[in-house]
């Protein structure tokens, strides 16, 4: 379908593809996991009041366990279902219109990233529900992470549920990541390269290429965690390195992390900065190249968090040098924005308060990480409050300028102005209240983190920060108090209502038309026209007009907006996430009666059964089966722009750029478990590994999947041909083979279960099964894409004219076997 | 400003506690100084450029539709990068040096006394110290006063941190792991140890307390940490005083001593304070003139000893039973 109903319909909303009411559901969406954070740090905060835990009544405000339940639970919120996703809805609705582009490259997979993201947070708010959510610090440190095998902690359905929304929410960042990327790659206006994009788009196209690797690392990670969580296997409960395995892949994602969720932030301070100078930013040039430094670097720099492990000196030395290094760009990019405002005419908007605001706020914060970076004074402030109000400064100025987007973009978004009286309350309001909170925890940063029992002397800035934590809730409740009353009665806004803006948004109508532009846009002339590309524009003529016209709005109606299916999708992987979280127990059943031999950690205990888990699970199976086939199926245009700057990805389309971002995505996530095997096997001496597998299986499955990859090349150059019952043959030897290889996995894994080897057998088998497991559920992945593509040459005639599909097809199929070849030596021969 | 001449200059032989507190002075005063500078730059310039109702005589402003480009006078972002990274990168390098001494501080010891060696473990909500000796304490750790203190840290369960802030001490507690720090305490008294790392539930809770004691002091409560005493009863527990030979071995140490009954007193009691480690001991208790079966106990030394054996005094039976308190040190 391709007839969007109307914006006041429920159904609108449900099946939306475009990237403004997208743009908008994340900017919603996001907003409310605000609240919910900050509700949380209320919360706590509140507790912290006196030291041991507020009295009310003879009880504390909160137990133990629901303090750290309330700690936990902000940090995750906030980093992952607050942050991005505002980010990502401001670049939802503005990077297209900043380009020059119509839409995303991808509009449905742009909607099921965004379900995704709202079923991630809807898993992680019904964790408190279940027994209590994930308790253990929004780093997760193993082996804590995983309860079952420790006493400290409680496991719950609720914990691993809470893990499986993270993990859904990766599969959310990784598909809006590779979406992004093919988008600003290949569909920017003409005339408009890559040093021309606006400051805003530049800093969303940084993000999303941190995005891609690091979170590709965040998700194995707590895939990882979750399969021990979920099925028992050790990777992280063993002493054996599982700590240290853990903290190198956690915090190679979480230091990139902390620029992904800045930049975005930076970028709207770079465009605010310069509006409402009414200057162009000063060294624009140096500064996109320090953004790239930073964003390289932030990959270079993650044992910084590590200082006090046992990693060595020249180790140390090396990241102390590294982390200092990348301090410096961000100094340059301060700098920048101080020297904008010179010879300026500024005008103190509600945004640009928040944006100056901002900007003092981050030199605050940055000033303190050069502390942190000093190792001899980070192993005094590791683990206290320095870090904590260190971090916050950073982080939450990124919030205060993204504050300032939303009053920024408000009138574009929603066609209405807002009061700016009631603006500039809500600003200082905030103002205030961030530093009444923040500050005093720079003055008691001797407190440890993540504590309720402190000395007498700090309780005095305890309690100024936990009033100011109130004023700053206070702050927000007048930011949407401000944008409510415009909302519902406030006049309705210009095109542009600020001078000297100069980005394509401000050129169209408040809110934009659904098509966005009136023709097609382009600055090959220096500066943004539209163009009318219909022949009657060249050619002139009555009667060809009258045709020409026709075909311009036949293509116009081609264009789709709307499917049900993304929506379908996320329903269905919701419900089989949440089933997968109480499996545990039952797991622990299986594993009770047939342990044999080998090492195996004894359990603490296991959380209660509820066979509803196991009934979702496989409901969640089936509706995935469902809504995949018939995404799948459905009949969807998203047509490319025809004239477009695609430098450096011109000679490719976008779906075949999407297929290798998606790859070089999966590279991460498989260089990282093969990476863990690798660190884990050298960390217990590399001989001393002892895994019984069978050579000759291994050797046979390499052969079948070498010739299956042939077979799809076969399958392609039939396509090429037009040859339908070659296609077929092809296809389906593929397929056969495929179903060989799991067949011989099948033997071997059946063998080592009849010798007492199961997952949860020590942790080499832990390490096999999984590695291998993930590689096998990739092979079953395309096993079904294979068998989809069979039932549509056959029902359809498809690939015959169109065979690109059938080449991405070999691209996955490919990298399936190149992982193989990988796992094969390791696991088989070393 | 002694602290940070001296830190300049010679690094060597301070406390952590002086390391700290003269790198922190520093970095703070210049923190601050450069953090009010440029905050004050900035809204100097904010204030004095903000708009007005005269005219604007700038025609180059930017206009909508224009391609992004920049402004002019990039160069000059180079003057405060080039300052800020002189700056940051001395500090690193000069903390650097100190980095070195804090890692291998023995390098110049110049007479110290030779340092104390504790084996520390966190491990559910509580520390556990053990010290070269074999002698174990939980939660209290007790230090001699101006010596080097190494500790050896590791994890029992999960992932801790040992902490002692008020010296300026921290170590990583992880499981499978042993971290090596080190501390000097100048002064006597009582300081708090802390948990820097999220543990579970307890965490908030998980506290110990470092006693630093005068030299002389803690040698004597070392002293008392290695006294053994044993009484010898019979089976209605009177004092049993003759008719036999008490043999003492370390297993983990060379030490093997017997005692006749004349070294213990009329009481039955004999206190041995010559002892120098702690560990495993055997006692074998023999009959010197056949009146009971050969005793055989061990025990564990992790504090002060206090045993009693039961010498059965009966031709046939020989029922010795070791009953007494083993103190594991204190709590």
């Amino acid at each position: 379908m391709s007839d969007l109903p109307p914006m006041r319909s429920v159904k609108r909303w449900l099946v939306t593809t475009n990237h403004k009411d997208v743009g908008i559901l994340y900017l919603a969406t996001s907003l409310f996991f605000l609240i919910f954070g900050g509700v949380l740090a209320l919360l706590f905060r509140a507790h912290l009041w006196e030291s041991g835990g507020l009295m009310l009544g003879g009880e504390t405000l909160l137990t133990n366990d629901q303090y750290y339940q309330s700690v936990t639970g902000h940090g995750l919120i906030m980093v992952f279902w607050f942050l991005s996703p505002i980010a990502s809805g401001f670049a939802n609705y503005f990077v297209p219109l900043q380009i020059g582009a119509k839409d995303l490259a991808f509009p449905r997979l742009n909607a099921l990233s965004y379900w995704f993201y709202l079923f991630s947070g809807i898993l992680f708010i019904i964790s408190f529900f279940q027994g209590g959510s994930f308790s253990g610090g929004w780093t997760m440190y193993a082996p804590l992470n995983v309860p079952m095998y420790t006493s400290v902690m409680e496991a719950t359905a609720g914990g691993n549920a809470a893990i499986l929304g993270v993990v859904l929410f990766c599969f959310s960042v990784t598909i809006g990541t590779v979406n992004f990327l093919t988008t600003m790659h290949r569909s920017r206006a003409e005339g408009m390269g890559m040093w021309n994009l606006p400051m805003f788009s530049w800093s969303w196209l940084l993000t999303a290429w941190m995005m891609l690797f690091a979170f590709a690392a965040l998700l194995a990670a707590v895939m990882l965690q979750s399969i021990d969580r979920l099925f028992l296997t050790q990777y992280f409960a063993t002493n054996e390195g599982s700590s240290l395995l853990w903290a190198h892949i956690f915090w190679f994602f979480g230091h990139p992390e902390v620029y992904i969720v800045f930049f975005p932030a930076l970028g709207v301070m770079f465009e605010i900065f310069q509006t409402f100078t009414g200057r162009r930013l000063v060294g624009r040039k140096w500064v996109m190249i320090a953004m790239v430094l930073v964003a390289v670097q932030s990959f270079l720099v993650w044992m910084h968090h590590m200082f006090l492990s046992t990693i060595n000196l020249p180790i140390k030395t090396l990241f102390m040098a590294t982390t200092i290094g990348i301090s410096l760009p961000f100094d340059l990019m301060v700098f920048a924005m101080i020297y904008t405002m010179i010879k300026g005419r500024i005008r103190f908007t509600t945004p640009f308060l928040f944006s100056l605001g901002a900007l003092l706020l981050f030199i605050l914060g940055g000033i303190t990480g050069v502390f942190l970076g000093a190792v001899v004074l980070d192993y005094e402030f590791r683990g206290t409050y320095w870090v904590v109000a260190h971090f916050h400064y950073v982080m939450v100025s990124g919030v205060t300028a993204l504050i300032g987007g939303l009053y920024y973009w408000w009138p574009k978004i929603s066609g209405k102005m807002y009061s700016e009286r009631l603006g500039k309350l809500s600003f200082a309001v905030y103002f205030f209240g961030f530093n009444l909170l923040y500050f005093p925890m720079f003055l008691t940063w001797e407190t440890p983190r993540r504590i309720f029992h402190y000395n007498e002397s700090a309780q005095i800035y305890h309690q100024l920060a936990t009033a100011g934590a109130f004023v700053l809730g206070l702050g927000f409740l007048l930011v949407f108090v401000t944008l409510a009353k415009s909302f519902i009665s406030g006049p309705d806004a210009p095109d542009n209502p600020w001078t000297h803006s100069r980005t394509a948004e401000w050129a169209i109508p408040s809110p934009p038309p659904l098509e966005n532009w009136p023709d097609r846009p382009s600055y090959a002339s220096g500066s943004l026209e539209f163009v009318d590309d219909t022949p009657t524009a060249t050619d002139g003529g009555i009667a060809q007009g009258a045709t020409a016209t026709a075909t311009a709005s036949h293509e116009e109606e081609h264009a789709d907006h709307a499917s049900i299916w993304p929506f379908g999708i996320g329903v269905a992987t919701f419900t089989f996430f949440l089933g997968l979280s109480g499996l545990t127990p039952y797991v622990y059943d299986f594993v009770q009666s047939n342990i044999h031999s080998g090492d195996f950690v004894t359990l603490a205990e296991a959380p209660p059964k509820s066979v509803v888990y196991p009934a979702l699970t496989g409901l969640g199976i089936v509706l995935l089966g469902i809504t995949l086939f018939q995404f799948g199926r459905e009949q969807f245009e998203a047509p490319e722009m025809e004239v477009a700057e695609r430098w450096p990805f011109g000679g490719i389309n976008n779906e075949k750029l999407g297929v290798w971002f998606f790859l070089a995505s999966d590279v991460v996530v498989f260089g990282a478990a093969i990476g863990a095997f690798v660190f884990m096997r050298l960390n217990m001496g590399w001989n001393n590994w002892e895994l019984a597998s069978i050579t000759e299986a291994g050797l046979f499955n390499t052969y079948v999947l070498l010739t299956s990859s042939f077979a799809v090349v076969i399958a392609h150059v039939m396509a090429e041909r037009g040859n339908k019952k070659g296609l077929l043959g092809a296809l389906t030897t593929t397929v056969l083979l495929g179903f060989v290889f799991m067949g011989v996995k099948g033997f071997e894994y059946t063998s080592k279960f009849a010798d007492g080897h199961y997952w949860f057998s020590g942790l080499e088998y832990s390490i096999y099964f999984v590695t291998t497991g993930l590689h096998a559920l990739h092979v079953i992945l395309g096993l079904l894409i294979a068998l989809f593509m069979i039932y549509r040459v056959v029902t359809v005639d498809a690939y015959l004219e169109d065979h690109m599909p059938v080449e991405y097809f070999g691209l996955y199929w490919h990298f399936v076997d190149i992982v193989w070849v990988f796992l094969f030596p390791l696991f088989y021969l070393m | 400003m002694n602290t940070i001449y001296s830190a300049l200059i010679a690094p060597m032989q301070q406390t952590r506690v002086d390391v700290f507190e003269s790198i922190f002075t520093v970095f703070l005063g210049l923190g601050t100084l450069v953090g009010i500078v440029v905050v004050a730059y900035t809204l100097y310039n904010a204030y004095k450029y903000r708009d007005s109702d005269t005219a604007d005589d700038d025609k180059d402003r930017p206009s909508l539709g224009e391609l992004p480009t920049g402004g002019k006078g990039g160069k000059k972002l180079f003057l405060s990068f080039g300052i800020s990274a002189v700056i940051v990168i001395s500090l690193v390098i000069w903390t650097y040096t100190m980095l070195l001494y804090v890692e291998d501080p023995s390098a110049d010891d110049g007479g110290q006394q030779e340092a104390l060696e504790v084996d520390v473990t966190g491990e559910g909500f509580a520390w556990f110290f053990e010290y070269d000796n074999g002698i174990e304490s939980t939660s209290t750790l007790r230090v001699p006063a101006d010596q080097r203190v190494w500790v050896q840290v590791t994890s029992g369960d999960v992932w801790h941190t040992f902490g002692i802030p008020d010296q300026r001490v921290k170590a990583d507690a992880i499981p499978g792991e042993v971290d090596e720090s080190w501390f000097e305490a100048e002064e006597p008294g009582e300081y708090n140890i802390k948990c820097f790392e999220l543990c579970g539930e307890a965490h908030t809770s998980m506290v110990g307390t470092l006693n630093v004691m005068p030299s002389d002091e803690f040698d004597s409560w070392m002293d008392d940490q290695l006294t053994m005493e044993f009484e010898m009863v019979d089976g209605n527990e009177s004092p049993v005083t003759d008719g036999y030979e008490m043999t003492l071995e370390g297993q983990e140490t060379d030490f093997e001593r017997t005692y006749t009954a004349d070294d213990f007193d009329e009481n039955g009691t004999i206190t041995i304070n010559d002892v120098d480690h702690g560990g495993n001991y055997n006692v074998t208790i023999t009959s010197t003139d056949g009146q009971f079966e050969t005793v055989e106990e061990q025990f564990d030394m992790t504090g002060p000893v206090s045993e009693t054996y039961t010498l059965e005094m009966n031709a046939t039976e020989s029922d010795a039973t070791a009953s007494g308190t083993n103190d594991g040190g204190d709590a």
